[in-house]
């Protein structure tokens, strides 16, 4: 049974501010009797990937560390059972603070598939939504400085889909039709 | 400048591409190979001709270039009179599924688009070939008028 953490692992998320390098992740899940203490020891060149989350299994004493960019899971050994392993959730300030870190994730996450319905399933997206009616307005101010595929989420937060079919695919069109939406809704 | 991931694109580094725009999420790949660059071609939540099914099958997608005058060839060579485009997809038992298209430019490069980010331009259909495009699996090509 894999327990799914809430939260996401970034570079900078320790108490001491450090960034940590993605070739020291399996030195990072050392822990201490408990004391539930990240370790890293070396120094290398790549940046963990802001989007990496993880996912502790008690059974095989595994983390897995899932990288959204290329949707793998790597397992890295537990080093000693027993052990919990310890990520910091990030929390953020406001909504709109944790709004524009999901935008961030998903452009950089999303891949390159030519299908909505596949990017629309990334992690980060799929958080943007499970934010409720408060992601509608960042929704469509987000979409007013830069069109994108949000129809997706408007649609799966408010239950509606002003856009008509002869729009769809379009994207000029379909942003003018959620964001007149939205003025009527009083959401902007 | 497109960040690749060599698991999704074990080819493309070795066999080389070059960007050829900036990233867009108003065309897709299908739209940029029919020459369309304000259009999301997807059934269901896409541009997606009328009376075609809205499976995501490769069968459904060659009829929705049909729909646009393209007609099945044997390959993917420069052809005087012709453009050419190249479909990829993924076999999943008795379904396959459409995944990415390119166009064949006058220069005898493929042009592709990369979901909602840049087109590149690359010298081998095999260069986009992998576990997210699957295999080149069908030719088509179009008159040119």
């Amino acid at each position: 049974m894999i327990a799914e953490n809430a939260g996401v692992a970034s570079p900078s998320d320790d108490a001491e501010g450090r960034i940590y390098r993605e070739s020291e992740l399996a030195r990072w899940l050392e822990v201490r009797n408990g004391a539930q203490r990240l370790m890293p020891i070396n120094d290398f060149g790549t940046p963990w990937p802001e989007e990496t989350s993880y996912a502790i299994s008690d059974e095989r004493k595994e983390v897995y560390l899932t990288y959204w960019r290329g949707r793998h899971s790597l397992p890295f050994l537990a080093p000693s059972s027993g052990h919990m392993i310890l990520f910091r959730s990030i929390s953020y300030a406001t909504p709109r603070a944790k709004f524009q870190a999901l935008v961030r994730q998903w452009v950089r996450g999303r891949g390159q598939s030519s299908k909505i319905k596949d990017l629309a399933m990334h992690r980060a997206y799929q958080q943007i939504i499970g934010m409720g009616e408060q992601a509608i307005p960042l929704i469509l101010e987000e979409m007013e400085r830069k069109p994108g595929h949000w129809s997706w989420a408007l649609t799966a937060i408010s239950g509606e889909d002003p856009v008509p079919p002869s729009a769809r695919g379009r994207l000029k069109e379909t942003t003018h039709a959620w964001l007149e939406w939205g003025t009527r809704k009083g959401y902007r | 400048m497109i960040d690749i991931d060599p698991a999704d694109f074990p080819r493309l580094e070795s066999l080389g591409y070059e960007e050829t725009s900036s990233p867009t999420d108003e065309y897709n790949c299908l739209a940029f190979a029919a020459g369309i660059d304000d259009e999301w071609w997807e059934p269901n939540r896409g541009v997606w001709p009328e009376g075609i099914g809205e499976e995501d099958s490769l069968a459904n997608l060659i009829e929705v270039y049909r729909r646009y005058g393209y007609e099945c060839c044997a390959d993917g060579k420069l052809e005087a009179g012709y453009y050419k485009i190249v479909l990829y997809g993924i076999e999943h038992g008795g379904y396959t599924s459409y995944e990415h298209a390119a166009r064949l430019g006058n220069d005898g490069r493929w042009y592709s688009k990369l979901g909602p980010d840049e087109d590149i331009a690359h010298a081998s259909i095999e260069a986009v070939e992998g576990p997210l495009y699957g295999r080149a699996l069908q030719y088509m090509r179009r008159a040119i008028q």
